[in-house]
């Protein structure tokens, strides 16, 4: 569904609105939501930001571009929320860590250029592991599914898609050999 | 690499990628967390300062996303696997492994006896029978098979070996039933116009090619969308095919990871498959019984395949297994081999044929491997490696 059907649908329908933005944009700002809160929330804080980043959406969209908008708003969410819980937790960011280095324009480029070429270069490698594996090893890594909420997604026993995880992240390991 | 740091430094832009490429969340997660929303919505929840930032985003340059929407599609779809077990398969199936599995466990030593008495061979000799396979020993060989996980997803390989000059190929494709695609939720169907009957008329490819130092991998996908890609490589760094391609298939794993854990139920050494010799084994692990290292003891055989010995193991000590396996009496190579994991989900290994020497096929030659690379778009740079070399 596109945007102006999505907006659309919200002004004739405002739960099915809702609905059809929810089902749109909800991998998106998990994925967002979830790189952000990594190692600092739990499962339910990512889904407690997730809530509030559509909450706030809907209640304060104004026929905005709604991608930009969403993620912006999701990033604000998950950047205050890991704040609070950093807080919480009574960590402290040092200024040695990446988070805080403030590296000059040309430098920080570079660094970016770098970050999004390994990236890319690990997307491939788990693309390259085939389906189910690559679904797998991104549900369990990057969104931090456990192995049954993986299995109702794609249709298998958890002590299956645990094995299948060992396995592909084995293989995984084989096709990253030469990245640090 | 560890696996905390694979996503260590990812931007957004990567994280909406990802999101295009691997929705999360099935549909009872999405349903709970949308009551939630609205929920929030209706009691007035108004959001602070979060909306600041909109003036300050800038869009960056779009990143092609290769079949995304066939990607959400199966995804989203992939849920709701049948099950059911193949009924061509005639041997017993796993319907009555919990109970009975205990049971068969608990007899295991007297019928381990039994079968010593009668001649019948033992774990340690089945054992040594397929350590003893090795693919290296021929001038060529050649291998087709099959490997199925449910009867819903399946992929087909070849590999061709020269024993003379070391090279190889493997062919893989990757293909799926409609019953893979099943459960998936009529709104994303609708939204990509799709069925699982359409979605399960595409399929991946992979083509690889072992010649000399030099390893030439095609991904191709017959989505019709996306151009298939290539890459080469120095053969050292891939070790998926070290010491040969072989050790890639499911069987290799098996004995890798995981035949060692399992006791002998059942061994008839007096069968064919393939027109050849065979020993078939019924085998069983019942969860939490025995600890790994247990169920090593008094083997004195280590695995000679083996590419590496990791850490890491791909054996699930905590579910009830079965496994069927029809072993090669000459070569000592599985010819067939089935996974029964907690009654329900299983893996299946089947050899459709196997040549050797005069009746095998040489791998792709250099003329077939550019033709097959000319129409395919490069991964990375490939002008340092000199493609001479494969002629």
């Amino acid at each position: 569904m596109t945007d102006p059907e999505i907006l659309s649908l919200m002004d004739s329908s405002p739960q099915q609105g809702h609905r059809a933005l929810f089902e749109e944009y909800y991998s998106y700002v998990y994925s967002i939501a979830v790189n952000i809160l990594r190692g600092y929330g739990s499962a339910e804080d990512v889904e407690e930001c997730v809530v509030d980043t559509f909450a706030s959406v809907i209640n304060n969209l104004n026929g905005e571009a709604l991608k930009p908008f969403i993620g912006t708003v999701t990033r604000n969410k998950a950047l205050n929320m890991r704040r609070a819980l950093a807080g919480h937790l009574g960590r402290k960011i040092s200024i040695d860590s990446d988070e805080f280095i403030e590296l000059p324009s040309s430098e920080r480029l570079e660094q970016n250029i770098e970050d999004s070429e390994r990236t890319a270069l690990v997307l491939q490698r788990i693309k390259e592991l085939g389906e189910p594996d690559s679904i797998i090893i991104i549900q369990k890594f990057y969104y931090e599914r456990n192995a049954k909420e993986i299995g109702r997604l794609i249709g298998m026993k958890p002590a299956a898609v645990r094995m299948r995880c060992t396995r592909a992240m084995k293989k995984l390991r084989s096709l990253l050999g030469d990245l640090d | 690499m560890k696996k905390n740091d694979i996503f260590k430094h990812i931007n957004d832009e990567d994280a909406a990628r990802i999101a295009a490429e691997y929705p999360t969340g099935d549909k009872k997660q999405r349903d709970r967390l949308f009551r939630k929303v609205e929920s929030r919505v209706s009691s007035g929840f108004t959001a602070g300062d979060e909306v600041r930032g909109v003036d300050a985003y800038r869009p960056r340059i779009a990143m092609k996303i290769a079949s995304a929407a066939a990607a959400v599609a199966v995804v989203a779809g992939a849920g709701g696997v049948g099950y059911q077990l193949l009924s061509s398969v005639s041997r017993p199936t796993g319907s009555s492994i919990g109970s009975d599995m205990v049971q068969a466990q608990t007899e295991e030593g007297s019928a381990a006896e039994a079968a010593t008495a009668s001649g019948a061979i033992t774990k340690e000799e089945l054992l040594e029978k397929i350590h003893s396979r090795n693919y290296e020993a021929y001038d060529r060989i050649n291998m087709k098979y099959r490997e199925t996980m449910n009867g819903v997803s399946f992929m087909d390989g070849v590999i061709k070996r020269d024993g003379l000059t070391g090279n190889e190929s493997e062919m893989k494709t990757w293909t799926h039933t409609p019953e893979y695609f099943r459960d998936m939720d009529e709104e994303t169907l609708a939204r990509d116009n799709t069925t699982p009957e359409k979605l399960a008329e595409s399929s991946t490819h992979n083509e690889m090619f072992f010649v000399k130092d030099m390893f030439i991998c095609v991904y191709d996908n017959s989505d019709g969308e996306s151009q298939a890609l290539y890459e080469i490589a120095d053969r050292s760094t891939w070790l998926l095919d070290q010491p040969t391609a072989f050790s890639d298939t499911y069987s290799e794993c098996l004995i890798r990871d995981r035949i060692d854990h399992f006791d002998i139920q059942e061994i008839n050494e007096n069968t064919t498959f393939l027109g050849r010799d065979c020993t078939d084994v019924f085998m069983t692990y019942v969860s939490g019984e025995k600890t790994v290292s247990d169920a090593a003891v008094g083997l004195p055989i280590v695995p000679r395949m083996a590419p590496e010995e990791g850490s890491e193991t791909t054996f699930d000590k905590y579910s009830d297994q079965e496994l069927y396996l029809t072993v090669d009496n000459e070569t000592g190579i599985i010819l067939k081999a089935k996974l029964i994991i907690d009654e329900e989900y299983y893996e299946e290994f089947e050899v459709n044929e196997l040549l050797f020497d005069d009746d095998a096929e040489l791998p792709e030659n250099g003329e077939y491997i550019r033709n097959r690379i000319a129409g395919c778009a490069p991964v990375s740079d490939p002008s340092s490696y000199d493609l001479s070399i494969i002629d």
